[in-house]
């Protein structure tokens, strides 16, 4: 049996129609099903929307052949086709002032009628993964081999994503008042999520999905084919001329009736256009005013702790060591010196990674490395009005020079000077990986070998590591990468210097900002300035 | 007449009133489907500014909603309203300047200098085949269409920049309707400019990838580090991490942009003592990601999120200290 790709693909292709209805025919229960979910189970609306997202399917398909799953995006299109559905079916309502009370199965499981509406609201909120495994195994029915055939996992694995994808779902649904076991949401969800949809829907949206003008080309061929063999030249000639005549009037009336749906949609769009702006300008307005606002505390808060501080030395108060404070702050909180720890540990291990490689560590001399950079840099920069002055403090016990002192011991003169190398170019080893994220997704992306080079050929570059002389660097770099690499090189260039420029230009309008203030408030003469 | 004559006859009129009928039908239809054309493209492109309205509203309401916390957290330090800051207050004048968020002074400066809009300009070029490198593979563009596609996303940052410089030249604030008016406009001329160069489904491709942009940032800087180590990821691996990783953001779960993964600056939850949360769950991303990356790129991803989630659990054990300990928070020395 074919997959679904090569459905699609053949649709695609070859216009096949059989294949089209063969896709219409395996999805049809899913959509209608997830339509009549969302829609609040109106069966004609879920007939429209089920209608809608196979044409959308038909028209996508090209777009749409080297999806896995396919079950995933007509679960999604059918979302966004019952919302638009939804709300012009709401405006109908509030044109015609009807209060229309969408009707539940009488026939339902109680608990299903609690799940049904919240469902499909619950499975947008899963990750795609998780919701391709929920639609292949429960919506779809598939056993766990297939599922996991379509998800390119083994059995095992689909059944363990099964698993936790209704262990989400089964929380989700729990935010919305709906508790209940795993198993139980499962099995609810496998003898309801998909009945079936009305008998002769599969036919009718199949052939919506496939009147395209294309299609009805195709038919008039079919019939004036048939009218040869079955008539006289003149009977022929007229009937063909009466055929043609019906055609056209057809389509135009068809072209017609189009026209003025569209447009009449249109306006209902933008109404709704018109809304949506109204409520974006009302939030935006909000956040604007959160954000005036909050700047104020901040500096009321800035204002309080430089006031208390100044008191403080009027009245002859000695601010304690920050170090001394820090380390007392950190035995108080030895959950938060954990952190610390923790932190400076994954962070060592990080910008060091290369080093351990180039040196050949042990997994116990890395260890060691770590444990003394995190003894002897670990802390955090504080500064508080009223308990200490600006400084640090530190939750390691090594002072820098002993710090360095052991590492040399750690990692020999020649490991040691590798080390100091490896810091002296931390800038330019920067700059190399951003380059290598530019080119990582292009046909030559920058090798390990490469990238090591143009560290060293943009460390050596001056006069600053982190800018250095690009038009010396670049030509330098010309004998290690391709003209396409060069080229994104230049392109890094530019990022790099408009963000020095930008912080430069920044700091000068804030300083220049402050003088203003300062001159306005009379705090500073103008000559002083 | 025998019975043949009637028929030719018969045929002929019948032939003579279908030919009219199917002519003058013929003549209308270009008329109607030039019009279905035109409206099927004014639907495409309410149906843009619509989701683009909507997005905003996401965004807006979700960044107010986070401010309005921090402004709470600052009020409950104050036990009450926020005490007024006297002008004469050198130390409160360096604040408020310093309390103005950073990219509206770069916004301000950029307003006023030709010179670094320049810059800009050749950056944000210089920017774009990183940006939307795997939606141009995607979509399967062509070199001109990626020239039109490069050529319509400068006219547009033009535009706002020129949009901007002239609002700042006037005095306008950036909320002024005049000035949100011309950058409605602009959006929607760039909006049908690109539906047309990628069709409605291609526009909601990039819309897409604009909504996840802040995670594909995020994998593209572990990309970076992975290559100089030669491990690179593929791009199936990085589209792929990118939406698990977005998944597991409220914001994007929501409809919105999804957040920066990585926490830069504690300044607002400094100052308001309220605690931090992550915006992906590392638990949820690693358990998806572990089956698509390999185990050098998977324990590279996990550091970058532990050392994100250690330094954030840091922050809020120190926000509980006693007193006030925490007006400049930094990572110290590394």
């Amino acid at each position: 049996m074919e997959d679904d790709a090569e459905l699609l693909r053949h649709y695609a292709e070859d216009g096949s129609q059989e294949a089209f209805t063969e896709l219409v025919r395996r999805h049809v229960n899913l959509v209608y099903c997830a339509a009549l979910r969302r829609v609040g189970g109106d069966g004609h609306l879920a007939q429209d929307v089920t209608q809608q997202v196979f044409v959308a399917l038909a028209r996508k398909a090209p777009g749409l052949v080297d999806r896995p799953v396919l079950a995933g995006w007509l679960h999604t299109a059918s979302r966004f086709a019952s919302l638009r559905a939804v709300r012009a079916e709401r405006r109908r309502q509030a044109r015609e002032h009807e209060a229309h009370l969408m009707g539940a199965d009488p026939q339902a499981d109680p608990d299903w009628d609690r799940l049904r509406p919240v469902l499909d609201e619950a499975m947008d909120e899963l990750s795609l993964a998780d919701r391709e495994a929920l639609l292949l195994r429960f919506f779809e029915g598939r056993s766990y081999g297939e599922a996991g055939a379509r998800l390119r996992l083994t059995e095992d694995a689909a059944r363990k994503r099964v698993d936790r994808a209704v262990g989400r779902l089964r929380v989700l649904l729990a935010r919305r008042g709906i508790a209940s076991t795993a198993a139980a949401v499962a099995s609810l969800i496998e003898a309801n999520a998909v009945t079936a949809a009305p008998a002769a829907l599969a036919a009718s949206v199949a052939g919506v999905a496939l009147s395209s003008p294309a299609a009805s080309a195709l038919d008039l061929l079919n019939l004036m084919s048939h009218s040869k063999l079955a008539a006289g030249a003149a009977a022929v000639v007229a009937a063909l001329a009466v055929a043609t005549a019906v055609y056209e009037v057809r389509a135009d009336l068809l072209s017609r009736r189009a026209l003025e749906a569209v447009l009449q949609g249109n306006r209902a769009l933008d109404a709704e256009l018109a809304a949506a702006e109204r409520e974006a300008r009302s939030a935006e307005g909000d956040r604007a005013a959160a954000e005036k606002a909050l700047g104020a505390a901040k500096a009321a808060v800035g204002a309080a702790d430089a006031r208390a501080a100044s008191e403080a030395a009027a009245a002859g108060v000695v601010l304690r060591d920050p170090r001394a404070a820090g380390r007392d702050l950190l035995a108080a909180r030895p959950q938060a010196a954990r952190h610390l720890t923790a932190y400076f540990r994954q962070r060592t291990a990080d910008v060091y990674g290369g080093l351990f490689k180039a040196l050949g560590l042990t997994d116990g001399q890395i260890q060691a490395f770590e444990d003394l950079r995190v003894r002897g840099t670990a802390g955090v920069n504080w500064a508080s009005a009223t308990q200490a002055p600006a400084g640090g403090f530190s939750a390691g016990d090594l002072s820098a020079a002993q710090m360095e002192t052991q590492l040399r011991i750690l990692l020999g003169d020649a490991g040691y000077r590798q080390y100091q190398d490896y810091n002296a170019s931390a800038a330019p080893r920067m700059l190399s990986m951003q380059l290598g994220s530019a080119l990582y997704l292009t046909p030559t992306p920058l090798t390990s070998e490469q990238a090591a080079q143009l560290t060293v050929i943009l460390g050596s570059s001056g006069p600053s590591a982190g800018n250095p002389d690009w038009d010396a660097a670049i030509s330098r770099a010309r004998g290690v990468l391709s003209d396409a690499q060069l080229a994104a090189l230049s392109g890094l260039r530019r990022q790099v210097q408009y963000q020095l420029a930008l912080s430069q230009a920044v700091d000068q309008a804030m300083q220049q900002a402050a003088n203003e203030a300062r001159i306005a408030a009379g705090i500073v003469a103008q000559g002083d300035r | 007449m025998n019975a043949k004559g009637i028929t030719l006859l018969g045929s002929g009129a019948l032939f003579a009133g279908a030919a009219i009928v199917a002519v003058l039908a013929a003549r209308s239809i270009p008329g109607a489907s030039a019009g279905l054309d035109a409206a099927a493209r004014e639907r495409a492109l309410l149906e843009a500014s619509i989701g683009r309205a909507e997005l905003r509203t996401a965004d807006s309401r979700r960044e107010a909603s986070r401010l309005g916390g921090l402004l709470d957290g600052v009020r409950s330090r104050f036990g009450g309203p926020v005490p007024r800051v006297t002008p004469a207050d050198a130390a409160a004048i360096d604040l408020s300047i310093h309390s103005i968020p950073r990219r509206v002074w770069e916004q301000r400066a950029l307003a006023r200098d030709p010179k670094l809009q320049a810059l800009c300009l050749a950056a944000e070029r210089a920017g774009l085949a990183q940006k939307f490198g795997p939606l141009w593979s995607s979509l399967g563009l062509s070199a001109d269409q990626i020239a039109r596609f490069s050529e319509i996303a400068m006219e547009g940052a033009g535009r706002m920049l020129d949009i901007t410089s002239s609002a700042q030249a006037q005095g306008l604030d950036e909320s002024d309707p005049a000035v949100a008016g011309l950058r409605r406009q602009a959006e929607d001329q760039q909006a049908a400019a690109q539906i047309d160069l990628l069709g409605e489904p291609g526009y909601q491709q990039l819309k897409e990838c604009e909504r996840q942009a802040p995670m594909r940032s995020f994998v593209d800087a572990l990309a970076g580090g992975l290559a100089i180590i030669g491990d690179p990821l593929s791009g199936p691996q990085a589209s792929q991490l990118a939406r698990v990783m977005a998944g597991a953001n409220p914001s994007y779960a929501a409809g919105g942009t999804a957040d920066d993964p990585i926490v830069h600056s504690f300044d607002d939850s400094l100052v308001a003592h309220v605690a931090m949360a992550e915006a992906v769950d590392p638990e949820q991303v690693l358990g998806q990601a572990r089956g698509v990356l390999s185990e050098a790129q998977f324990a590279a991803l996990r550091a970058q999120l532990e050392r994100n989630h250690e330094v954030i659990q840091l922050f809020n054990e120190l926000r509980q200290m006693p007193g006030d300990p925490m007006m400049g928070f930094a990572m110290w020395r590394m």
